[in-house]
């Protein structure tokens, strides 16, 4: 942990609500990136996201550096991503992702638009939307960890510690969920 | 695609991919890379995956962070909330248990005279209004007001009956009946009872029984 974050979370700790709003800054996309994975709703995720930092705020007193802040908060994010599936129902069941309703931009694709891309820019653009509906297809559970690993950067053993699994477990469902997502775009004739 | 190589193998190869093989198992895996073409392939093709799906776009609303900073803010403003009405709360048990000491007495003296202790059942038909209670000589000069039923911890030396209706109160004793007044204080509780030949002063025992102190 760093040494300027480890004083924020001990600010924050202490009821210190700015130091808890700039652990907000550093966390809040990556959390979202993670809850989104399982929600696949931009909406939903939003709400979950608030939710898990309101949890995380409330139980900050209890936190003891046991295991990295970041682990912490996203166990925090992934129970409450799943309460909000249970209660959706349709949790595994969920087929494609949002198309989006306009009130939010793409994180990496920003005020891009099809007329200002160059021709690989566009094609790289249709590759990745391709590649998000094929996530989509994915179940819950290698959606999960492979978001973990390419998009938040985890290690095994911290991808481990986070679902409670043997590192042994993370390597071969990893395998597993690039070989499922793998097959999936080559049913879509998708250049590997 | 990749007959004849074991599931063992690709995991080790993805396991590769992730820098997460010994040094012993990357050596096989380069080595076996090397010579297999169908896993090379699938090497080639997650280590595409693995890029793109790091450049995968999240649609990260504009107001994700103004949303998440107001629900902690009403979420505070909440157990701020919470902490004011616990402490309402306990100041008003406080208030209570004090202001409950203090007209403790009085309490029981405005709730005996509907309740006294089973009054006597027989007697109040005969008024709607009319309470009948049992007087238990306790001391010279006192009588206890109970049930018409003798408990053990009452007293029965001496018995008398008096009959409450409103300000009438009928007095009966030893065969003689006498009518008489019966006065209330201002909570409505009995006070005075002023019959020919005895008067009686209502008075509360430590114990929380009443008794007539007879003049």
């Amino acid at each position: 942990m760093k040494q300027s974050e480890e004083k924020l979370i001990q600010q924050a700790q202490t009821g210190n609500e700015h130091a808890f709003e700039y652990l907000v800054r550093l966390y809040e996309v990556r959390v979202f990136s993670y809850v989104y994975s399982f929600l696949q709703n931009t909406q939903d995720a939003e709400e979950a996201v608030q939710d898990t930092f309101v949890k995380a705020w409330q139980g900050l007193p209890r936190f003891r550096g046991e295991s990295s802040f970041a682990t912490w908060l996203l166990r925090i994010a992934r129970n409450t991503a799943l309460d909000a599936l249970r209660q959706r129902r349709e949790a595994c069941l969920s087929l494609y992702a949002e198309n989006g309703d306009g009130a939010y931009e793409p994180l990496s694709l920003a005020d891009e638009t099809p007329a200002h891309n160059p021709p690989a820019a566009l094609e790289q653009q249709e590759r990745l939307e391709t590649l998000r509906r094929a996530m989509g297809l994915l179940s819950a559970e290698h959606r999960e960890i492979l978001i973990l690993r390419e998009m938040e950067g985890y290690d095994y053993a911290a991808i481990a510690e986070l679902l409670h699994l043997e590192v042994g477990t993370v390597k071969s469902r990893l395998f597993r969920a690039r070989e499922a997502l793998k097959n999936i775009l080559q049913s879509w004739n998708f250049s590997l | 695609m990749m007959q004849g190589c074991s599931e063992e193998m690709k995991e080790k190869i993805s396991a590769y991919l992730d820098k997460e093989c010994t040094a012993e198992e990357a050596a096989l895996v380069e080595s076996h890379l090397a010579q297999c073409k169908d896993c090379a392939a699938f090497y080639r093709q997650i280590s595409e995956l693995s890029l793109l799906t790091g450049e995968l776009p999240v649609p990260i609303p504009k107001s994700l962070h103004r949303n998440i900073m107001s629900s902690v803010k009403r979420q505070n403003t909440k157990r701020e909330s919470f902490k004011k009405y616990v402490a309402v709360f306990a100041a008003s048990v406080l208030f209570c248990v004090m202001l409950g000491s203090f007209f403790y007495t009085d309490f029981w003296k405005a709730k005996i005279p509907n309740t006294l202790r089973s009054a006597d059942a027989a007697s109040s038909e005969s008024a709607n209004t009319a309470q009948a209670f049992v007087l238990y000589a306790v001391a010279d000069g006192k009588f206890e007001m109970g049930p018409s039923v003798p408990t053990a911890d009452v007293s029965q030396t001496e018995e008398a009956v008096l009959t409450l209706d409103g300000e009438v109160a009928v007095y009966r004793f030893q065969g003689a009946e006498q009518n008489g007044t019966a006065l209330y204080d201002q909570n409505g509780a009995l006070w005075r009872l002023e019959f020919p030949s005895v008067h009686f002063n209502v008075a509360y025992g430590t114990d929380g029984k009443r008794y007539l102190e007879a003049e």
